[in-house]
């Protein structure tokens, strides 16, 4: 009775530890057939470092997994690969020069003696592809596809073992908003048609209640709820994801925009790049957040790195403080009170200096002496106030940036930044990107504390439309390079936003 | 409009594909009109000895870097293994030529392996290992030819032949060379071990989650590469008939610049075996044109190192992501 009723996948209590953590604590869980169950946590929840423990990429220190009844001990994910059990990860695997019939076969090519079959493999992918009912070029370098498609080549690689169990590492985290809907609708598709179970990890919050049939939250490394997801609220879900009250919370003030806009800091028309005109009408009010949002590519970053004095373009003419800038490099921007927090971290700290040197390299002319001798007390006690003036968590003055996790950077980042002398408008690029969420309500808190009480302007650049919607006062939506929306915060609607950012206008 | 774009973009990229080889093209042409004797076969025969020379250990040091690793010791393996068979036979410590040279060859492979013992294994940054065993290697150079060149009488008929011998009128060097090329090739296009080498250097995460065994391609990649660097050094040894200190680094350059230069050929921004030809059949049509011309020496260096950064320059432009290993990291 007992081997009939046994899951086809079962946890057991396991656990994983690495050097002074519990990455992953006692877990337990079940997966049952023909099943969508999906993983949710916040980063560094555990999900991961778990899955990994089921391909046998990592050891299990305690517990153990059953299939089918039947106790199981891989020593790396081949032996998972043979009962069943395939990975796609959250970074891309793919070899870009290779077509995507050769990645899916990549490692286990089929051989004509000791020459690789590549017409096989043509034909084992063509089978595969129509088995799993996607259509994808087959023989182009899989460096021509986008983001969606390399997805698909590492499903149908995934695939080509014929598992019973597909983990899904974060799949939608590379594709954009118009891509992620069909996706959601393949995987549902591919699951029942195949009689897959798939483990579905992620952190957003909706993609579980389009496609899973069960969920289980993970918070600290420990599992805090399964249920089926016709018997949950998303609030309990959250509530399940964060334990504790780690969230802060804040009031934006309304804002009275007539009064507001004669104190504009800065006012953009156009700008020349890439050879083309580029209609970006936008402008940002002393103690005013305004919110850029877009697809990836849609031209937010591109126009603040260009104000910003970072990226070149080809003309450039905007009012910034009521005078005309035309020109000047990023150093040139700073001292007029501009500065910009790139969305990539490692563009904005250098590795391998400590913390003192980080933030003092912003101020190299405040401690430095007239002949240029840096003065090093000055700049130690200088750095101390700005950590903890932003709640950065450090074991050493004197340890390296890069030791610290990404949210403490990022308040490294920005607090050195909102010291620079007469700053006017700071623009965060993708401030909280690979953030949980109680590091990112901080930045949202230094955000409006920024506006609020220290009245500069900022601009806040997001692929997140719900941290936009909870922050900013005004936003404005980016399409193939121009502005092509503007919203105060009570216009703030998220449909309207989307169909703006994904087609122009035509939703409006 | 869009369609002449097309077509322009088109150009642009067979240009790019082929533009080594319209080089190559449009100097034998060049020097040819200017001085006709430049075209009898005996100098186009010679154009190729040279070339396979820098164009086998290019291709050696090529496959170091497809794997995105970079061996800057190939110059010293080149030398000691000439020297170790010039020396071995002229003390007599080897009955045979063929025993002599396999054993050296075994030796040098056993290099390939020190070498990527630091670099794959133990992870230090491939250049600064290969550089510093290249020291040691160096000193052993010195150590065999008692610092000076090594020449022995006593050395078999068998040590000159694949560099002077000639078979039907073609020269055993050329021979020999083609069937390095040919070799290489077979391995890099239609094997298994071929193509995870190539795969290795552009995505070494990919290629450790579908179950390949990084660290072994790599360091296969290592020990192919002392062995046919080391082999172009008894081949130079051989046309020269003796044993210089400076044999190796006299080739290493124009080689580690073919087998750039080479990528620029027929697939942009990949190392590949035809690519290395060209470029070497390239630096060796520029020395031997400039030599014909009778214009001075310098120029030929000034050509090469032209030619050489506007090919990398070029992919630079074009391709994000570079060519492997020339990011030296």
């Amino acid at each position: 009775m007992m081997a009939d009723a046994a899951p086809l996948l079962s946890i057991k209590e396991i656990t994983k530890k690495f050097t002074g953590i519990t990455a992953v604590d006692h877990v337990s869980f079940d997966i049952g057939n023909n099943e969508i169950h999906a993983l949710i946590g916040e980063n560094g929840a555990g999900k991961s470092t778990l899955c990994k423990m089921l391909t046998g990429e990592y050891n299990i220190d305690e517990g153990h997994i059953e299939i089918n009844g039947e106790e199981m001990h891989f020593k790396e994910p081949a032996d998972s690969m043979k009962v069943g059990i395939s990975m796609v990860y959250q970074e891309r695997n793919l070899v870009g020069y290779m077509t995507a019939a050769q990645n899916v076969f990549l490692g286990s090519e089929p051989m004509k003696g000791i020459v690789v079959d590549q017409k096989e493999i043509q034909k084992k992918a063509e089978k595969l592809q129509e088995y799993l009912g996607v259509n994808i070029p087959l023989d182009v370098p899989v460096e021509k596809l986008g983001a969606g498609e390399q997805q698909l080549v590492e499903i149908m690689r995934a695939n080509s073992t014929t598992p019973q169990i597909l983990i899904l590492d974060e799949p939608t985290a590379s594709l954009g908003e118009g891509e992620i809907g069909p996706f959601l609708n393949f995987v549902k598709k591919m699951t029942k048609d195949l009689d897959l179970s798939v483990i579905y990890i992620t952190h957003k919050l909706e993609e579980i209640f389009a496609i899973a049939d069960k969920v289980t939250v993970m918070a600290d490394g420990k599992k805090t709820l399964t249920a089926n997801i016709s018997e949950i609220t998303q609030e309990e879900c959250v509530k399940a994801m964060i334990r504790g009250d780690k969230i802060k919370t804040f009031d934006i003030p309304k804002k009275d925009y007539k009064e507001l806009e004669k104190k504009k800091v800065i006012e953009v028309n156009e700008l020349t790049y890439g050879g083309k005109e580029h209609d970006v009408q936008f402008y940002v009010c002393k103690g005013e957040a305004v919110g850029f949002y877009g697809l990836v590519g849609s031209g937010r970053t591109e126009t603040m790195e260009i104000i910003s004095g970072i990226r070149p373009a080809d003309k450039k003419e905007f009012m910034f403080d009521g005078e005309t800038v035309t020109g000047g490099d990023s150093f040139k921007m700073i001292q007029k009170g501009i500065i910009l927090t790139p969305e990539l971290r490692r563009d904005g700290i250098f590795p391998s200096l400590n913390l003192v040197e980080n933030v003092c390299t912003l101020f190299v002319k405040k401690f430095a002496t007239a002949i240029g001798m840096i003065k090093k007390k000055e700049g130690v006690d200088f750095t101390l106030e700005v950590l903890k003036k932003n709640g950065t968590k450090y074991t050493s003055r004197n340890q390296l940036i890069s030791e610290l996790s990404g949210g403490n950077m990022q308040k490294i980042i920005i607090g050195r930044s909102i010291e620079v002398e007469n700053l006017k408008l700071i623009t965060m690029d993708e401030p909280t990107a690979g953030m949980d969420l109680g590091a990112k309500s901080e930045i949202y808190l230094k955000i409006r504390n920024l506006t609020d009480n220290l009245e500069k302007g900022v601009i806040f650049i997001s692929s997140e439309l719900e941290e936009l919607l909870k922050v900013c006062d005004r936003m404005y939506v980016f399409y193939e390079g121009n502005i092509v929306k503007e919203l105060k915060r009570e216009e703030f609607d998220k449909e309207v936003i989307l169909g703006y950012a994904l087609g122009g206008a035509v939703n409006g | 409009m869009a369609d002449k774009g097309k077509k322009g973009a088109e150009i642009g990229s067979f240009i790019t594909k082929y533009f080594l080889l319209i080089a190559d093209a449009i100097l034998i042409l060049v020097f040819g009109i200017l001085r006709p004797g430049f075209l009898q076969p005996i100098n186009l025969l010679d154009i190729i000895s040279t070339a396979s020379l820098v164009g086998t250990m290019g291709m050696g040091a090529g496959i170091v870097m497809m794997v995105g690793e970079m061996n800057f010791g190939v110059a010293a393996e080149a030398t000691l293994t000439a020297s170790i068979l010039g020396w071995s036979l002229g003390k007599g410590y080897m009955p045979a030529y063929v025993a002599a040279l396999l054993a050296a060859l075994v030796l040098i492979g056993l290099m390939g392996v020190l070498d990527s013992f630091f670099a794959v294994i133990l992870g230090v940054p491939a250049f600064i290992a290969t550089l510093a065993i290249s020291k040691i290697n160096d000193g052993f150079v010195r150590l065999l030819t008692e610092n000076k060149t090594m020449y022995y009488s006593s050395w078999p008929e068998l040590f000159t032949f694949i560099g002077q011998g000639k078979i039907a009128g073609i020269p055993v060097i050329t021979i020999v060379f083609v069937l390095i090329i040919a070799a290489l090739w077979f391995l890099m296009e239609k094997t298994r071990l071929g193509s995870y080498i190539e795969a290795v250097g552009n995505n070494q995460s990919c290629c450790s989650h579908v179950g390949i065994n990084v660290r072994k391609v790599k360091i296969i990649a290592f020990v192919i590469c002392s062995v046919v660097c080391g082999f172009s050094g008894i081949m130079a040894s051989s046309k020269t008939a003796n044993v210089m200190n400076t044999l190796g680094s006299s080739l290493m350059m124009d080689a580690m610049a073919a087998a750039m230069m080479g990528a620029t050929f027929l697939r942009p921004g990949r190392f590949n075996i035809p690519g290395t030809v060209v470029a070497a059949l390239l630096t060796s049509i520029i020395s031997n044109g400039i030599i014909f011309m009778g214009a001075p020496d310098f120029l030929k260096d000034m050509i090469s190192g032209v030619i050489l950064i506007i090919a990398v320059g070029y992919i630079a432009m074009t391709r994000k992501e570079g060519l492997p290993s020339v990011k030296m990291g």
